[in-house]
């Protein structure tokens, strides 16, 4: 996978580490094709990205990993268990150890934020009151929001707040795969840098495996290890953005060398060079 | 084919699925001067139950200063650091050192990481403590305020729309037509059916019930029909088809304008400078008041003739018999007193259904709320109108 050709075949790459595998879906709906002969591998412990023009299917994409959109054909593994023939008992285990983020947070809404938080602590686990509430609190330090949203309703939330609400509750089980749905979209850029950071610090502390779709290009340079590309009704490439810009296809091209993706990338250098002569001072 | 896609899971990963299967306990070991709270197995939020309270116990009841070991701990996430977190801080609260010992450095990470969240206890639950009669008296007051209001409001509103009403009169080409007829059909053509079949189930059942009572006197039978009359065309037929309507027309009036506004789109009006009272508010009442008497007048039909019926298999009188009777007997003033009424309940229904529609919020149950609200207020204005108009027009003697 290390060259930066098209894929036809991502199962004979490295199947050791793929915690999500989707081999050749395809999504259909009456005539219009979506998806087809679609691979994927998502490794344990990186940050996979997952970017596309509209209407390629990139929310589909997602709903079909979540199985809340059934693939017209192929088959999907999470964590080796086959998604298609597994029992519901199996797949009631494999739900757990995903959080999902959605694009609006997606919270209930006649519940308050801590309670949002607590609920997969109420319906999965016998833990105490009092020791979810502390789980909760923590969880919604964790996601960087203030002590004072805990009682608020999620209509009283602004939309950044919703998505980290969102958030808190997707890590309330400490799931081993989280899937976000456009994560920074509608957030300001200071509120996206931080939304980064926080991806960074969870992965690192708890070695978690992230898939999210974006449109964000500031994100993905910053948090990214691997970016996927939904073109021609499959995965076209996958791989560092490095090698993606050697990709000859022009949506690509066009994605990260049109003036935004420079920019991207350019703020990105211009932020290592910051970070080097800052550590180079330190050192001096 | 499935043996060609053989897909072995990758090592580790599978004993993580495992949550049913994880065990973990917790032992106290009293070591020379130390308590050491040995945990073992998976520590994870799944088995947390098990040893919450009995940890919590051991500090309690430590004489000697805490060592919390997790040396034996395989498994650990945020909620099983918490606890552990939890604990230490109780020991020390009890002024008691403790000291955590793990040699697995991502676990030490995790445990820096969970952190403790502290919440003093809000104003509220203070405030719960009031005695029951002044919260009662609070909530009472709070009923009254809001009622009030709410009327007030409700009567403002009605106030802005006879304006805008007013103007349209004058200005007919500020009306929107197409909203308007659309509304004409959905609130009235569309119930047509509905309305029809109650009415008719009505009739039978007025008409039947009269006879029957009647057929006690020998010869009174034939007042069933004038009885008929005067409750259909009075007050049956209105007031059935006005609650039938208040029922389909002010929930959907609510449900949509209320989506709008949960959507922004009545912000977006206004900020173009347009008047929602015109173009929403406005197509769906006067939609109303034409469709409600047209109702009336189906209702009116459908109910006599499914008296007819009654009446017919009841006391053997033919369909011929009965019309003669019913010439004989009627009058219009009861067919108009009931069609007098139908404006009244029209603007009701409407202006209850588009103002409760506005009162929505972002709150996504907010509209569902307002719907049901909407219907119980249509309908018991209704009610009482009716009660009113009935006192009205005796004392005027029509």
């Amino acid at each position: 996978m290390d060259e930066a050709l098209p894929i036809a075949d991502v199962s004979a790459s490295s199947s050791s580490e793929a915690i999500i595998r989707l081999h050749r879906v395809d999504n259909r709906f009456n005539t219009l094709v979506v998806h087809e002969n679609l691979d994927l591998d998502i490794r344990k412990g990186e940050i996979l990205g997952i970017i596309g023009g509209s209407g390629t299917g990139k929310s589909i994409l997602l709903r079909t990993i979540l199985g809340l959109h059934h693939a017209s054909a192929g088959e999907i593994f999470v964590m080796g268990v086959n998604m298609n023939t597994a029992s519901e008992e199996k797949k009631k285990r494999i739900r757990k150890q995903w959080g999902v983020l959605f694009q609006d947070g997606a919270l209930f809404s006649s519940l308050t934020v801590g309670e949002n938080i607590a609920f997969p602590l109420r319906e999965f686990t016998s833990v105490s009151k009092s020791m979810r509430e502390a789980i909760s609190l923590m969880k919604l330090d964790l996601v960087g929001l203030p002590l004072s949203a805990y009682d608020l309703y999620p209509g009283e939330l602004s939309g950044g707040m919703k998505k980290r609400a969102g958030l808190a509750r997707a890590l309330a089980l400490d799931p081993a795969i989280l899937l976000l749905d456009e994560p920074t979209a509608g957030l300001d850029p200071l509120g996206a840098a931080d939304f980064d950071r926080l991806l960074l610090g969870l992965r690192a502390g708890l070695g978690l495996t992230v898939c999210m779709v974006t449109h964000d290009l500031d994100s993905l340079h910053a948090v990214c290890d691997r970016v996927a590309v939904l073109a021609e009704k499959r995965i076209y490439a996958v791989d560092s953005i490095a090698n993606l810009l050697h990709v000859k296809h022009p949506w690509i091209q066009e994605y990260f060398t049109g003036p935004r993706g420079r920019m991207a990338s350019h703020a990105r250098g211009l932020a290592a060079l910051c970070q080097w002569e800052h550590s180079g001072a330190d050192q001096r | 084919m499935t043996a060609e896609f053989d897909f072995p899971p990758p090592d580790g990963l599978f004993s993580s699925l495992s949550s049913r299967e994880d065990t973990l306990a917790f032992d106290v070991i009293r070591t020379g001067s130390k308590e050491s709270f040995h945990f073992s197995g998976a520590l994870i939020v799944y088995c947390l139950n098990a040893v919450e309270e009995a940890a919590r116990e051991a500090v309690r009841n430590a004489r000697a200063p805490i060592v919390i070991n997790l040396t034996a701990v395989t498994r650990l996430d945020t909620a099983g650091a918490l606890l552990v977190n939890l604990i230490a801080e109780d020991a020390q609260k009890r002024g008691k050192t403790c000291e955590i010992i793990s040699d697995n450095g991502s676990h030490r990470n995790l445990l820096q990481a969970s952190r403790l969240i502290s919440r003093e206890q809000d104003a509220e639950r203070a405030d719960a403590k009031a005695c029951f009669f002044l919260r009662f008296l609070n909530a009472v007051g709070l009923a009254v305020c809001r009622q009030i209001n709410f009327l007030g409001r409700l009567i403002g509103f009605m106030g802005h729309f006879l304006f805008i009403a007013a103007g349209l009169l004058f200005r007919p080409r500020l009306m929107r037509w197409t909203s308007l007829f659309f509304h004409v059909e959905q609130t009235g053509i569309r119930a047509v059916p509905i309305v029809s079949l109650l009415t008719f189930l009505i009739g039978m059942v007025v008409a039947y019930m009269g006879a029957e009572q009647l057929s006690r006197f020998a010869g009174a039978q034939i007042f069933a029909v004038k009885l008929l009359e005067v409750t259909i065309l009075r007050e049956m037929a209105v007031l059935i088809t006005a609650i039938v309507v208040a029922g389909r027309s002010s929930s959907s009036f609510t449900a949509q304008i209320g989506a709008m506004v949960a959507n922004g789109e009545v912000a977006a009006m206004l900020s173009m400078g347009l008047e929602p009272n015109t173009l929403l508010v406005a197509p769906r009442v006067l939609a109303l008041l034409i469709s409600l008497p047209m109702l009336v007048l189906v209702a009116d039909l459908s109910a006599l003739s499914g008296g007819a019926v009654a009446i017919w298999y009841t006391m053997g009188m033919s369909i011929n018999t009965f019309i003669s009777e019913l010439h004989a007997v009627a009058e219009l003033r009861n067919f108009t007193v009931g069609l007098a009424k139908t404006p009244f309940f029209a603007v009701v229904i409407g202006l209850i259904g588009c103002f409760q529609g506005l009162q929505a919020t972002s709150r996504a149950e907010s509209v569902g709320f307002l719907t049901t609200i909407s219907v119980v207020q249509a309908i018991f204005l209704i009610i009482l109108l009716d009660a009113l108009f009935a006192i009205f027009f005796t004392a005027l003697g029509v």
